[in-house]
């Protein structure tokens, strides 16, 4: 982050903390049409082996600390105002930052009898699958973190938020809702973890993003007793060799087609996800890099409310690099472990709300492979085991 | 033994009303129509109004008859609908009112709006809405 960018974030949090303060204060002249919400989250994790958020390994890493603030005003009947500044601090992967979430101008194009038609402009929250756009927003999450072969962390740059435009469209019927969103923008990029997990570790150069689309369409029935999705997410990113390096200007095109299934009952919630991505991987000069990857990853989890405030978690997810290499071969190649191809994610969670606003959470999860693991956190790729367990404990406060 | 039944009979007495200011063009609304525009997916009236929603608080006892008998929701699917898009910068949340008797001050004084009460007392300003 440049240092006028980090300055106009901490000021926008500022501006948004004395708004805050000075809202509890005046709460009774709040007018309707302006909101103000939040969230502190922190999240403590521990691994038999390899590190996730931290030094996790044998030890308890303060892994994710996340704080957020937003704030949402009705400017005219059509205009409104929304903005949201998020601080985040990550394991060795974000050693602390802020930014804007959010920040968009959402504007009423055509509303009729059963639907409306609207634009939001400005910084836009990327939509992919269930979750993508609250993913960090873990009390609407079913999970201290999501899916990881789905909701990758450690390049979640390139899915969290884009400058650009969101087209939405919503269509009520008596069979059920439909939700149409299709997002046009710049991600940011350039980041080490993105470079590795696209071009993996013999890359050295810069692998900077250019215009992505996100699309999706809900289906929502007895207002969200089934919930039905499709999404496709189109990203480019280009590569800028490292002086001396053998690797050419090459350009990486990713697309990826998600499935999504829901069933909630009022103590029950069955959901699905399948996605399957395509890499494109062109002019980098190189005959082992220069070919399409198809990843694949599916996941299914149930959760139960035994009591309207406890609810346990289990989930089942599967994850392969590339389909046609599932013993991770062009790992081997390379001289590494050829787990990095392939993920297996069962867990077992709790999730306690305390209060409305306060909620608890404790997870076991157990892991073989390791595809989603921050480089960050893990430089060195051949100490990495392929067996794991993983236990992560949650606390998060929300208004 | 008798208060219970004494309980069981108000619970079921239990009736709401769906209130609109009277500015709202639409005196009639379907169930998913209502359904749509508690969960802040439907935003305008037909007329192109925005509509401002106000709800009681999740516990509330008259939200939860709410939310089971009018949307066939729970309060807490309703609260996590509405999170999600307050979060995400792609929707709103109703505005929260303290009791009925503010609620009742609400839809009768804000026009374009929508909300509901145990029983509506006779006032001009507001009409109960028909569902089919």
């Amino acid at each position: 982050m440049k240092a006028y960018q980090r300055l106009f974030c901490l000021k926008f949090i500022s501006l948004l903390l004395c708004l805050t303060t000075s809202s509890v204060a005046k709460a009774w002249s709040l007018p309707d049409d302006l909101a103000f919400h939040g969230f502190i989250t922190q999240s403590f994790f521990h691994s038999s082996d390899n590190n996730f958020y931290g030094p996790s390994d044998d030890g308890i890493s303060p892994g994710l600390t996340e704080i957020g603030l937003n704030f949402s005003y009705q400017l005219t009947n059509d205009l409104s105002l929304l903005a949201q500044g998020l601080y985040r601090r990550a394991g060795d992967v974000d050693n602390g930052s802020v930014r804007l979430d959010y920040g968009l101008l959402d504007y009423n194009l055509y509303s009729y009898d059963a639907g409306q038609v609207g634009i939001r402009a400005g910084r836009i929250k990327y939509t992919y699958g269930l979750y993508n756009e609250t993913r960090d927003i873990t009390f609407v999450n079913p999970s201290i973190f999501l899916p990881q072969g789905m909701y990758f962390d450690r390049s979640r740059d390139l899915l969290v938020s884009a400058d650009g435009f969101t087209l939405y469209a919503d269509h009520t019927t008596s069979f059920g809702d439909f939700h149409f969103k299709f997002n046009f923008g710049l991600p940011p990029g350039d980041s080490d973890e993105i470079r590795f997990a696209v071009l993996g570790s013999r890359a050295s150069g810069l692998l900077e993003t250019a215009p992505s689309s996100a699309t999706q369409l809900l289906y929502e029935a007895n207002g969200g007793e089934y919930i039905l999705g499709l999404s496709h997410n189109y990203l480019t990113l280009e590569y800028q060799p490292a002086p001396g390096e053998t690797l050419l200007a090459g350009t990486t095109d990713i697309h990826a087609l998600a499935f999504s299934a829901q069933y909630n009952s009022s103590n029950f919630t069955l959901t699905g996800e399948f996605s399957h991505r395509w890499n494109i991987f062109q002019n980098y000069g190189n005959a082992a890099i220069d070919r399409t990857v198809q990843s694949q990853l599916w996941y299914v989890q149930a959760s139960y409310r035994v009591i309207p405030e406890v609810e346990v978690l289990i989930r089942y997810e599967d994850l392969f690099i590339n389909i046609n290499d599932r013993e991770g071969n062009a790992f081997i190649i390379n001289g590494e472990p050829g787990h990095l191809s392939r993920a297996t994610d069962m867990m077992i969670g709790l999730r306690w709300d305390i209060h409305p606003s306060w909620m608890m959470r404790a997870e076991y999860h157990r892991i073989n492979g390791t595809a989603w693991l921050p480089v960050a956190d893990n430089p060195d790729l051949n100490a990495l085991v392929e067996n794991w367990d993983l236990y992560a404990v949650q606390l998060s406060y929300h208004f | 033994m008798i208060f219970a039944c004494v309980l069981l009979q108000a619970r079921q007495a239990m009736a709401i009303d769906v209130i609109i200011n009277n500015s709202v063009p639409e005196k009639q609304l379907s169930k998913h129509k209502l359904r749509a525009i508690f969960t802040m997916n439907h935003r305008y009236w037909p007329d192109g109004e925005n509509i401002k929603v106000y709800v009681l608080k999740d516990s509330h006892p008259t939200h939860k008859s709410f939310s089971r008998k009018k949307l066939n929701m729970f309060a807490h699917q309703l609260r996590r609908v509405w999170d999600r898009k307050t979060f995400s910068g792609t929707g709103y949340a109703p505005t929260i009112v303290k009791s009925e008797l503010e609620m009742l001050e609400k839809i009768a004084t804000t026009p374009f709006s929508i909300g509901y009460l145990l029983k509506v007392s006779d006032n001009e300003s507001i009409s109960t809405i028909v569902l089919p």
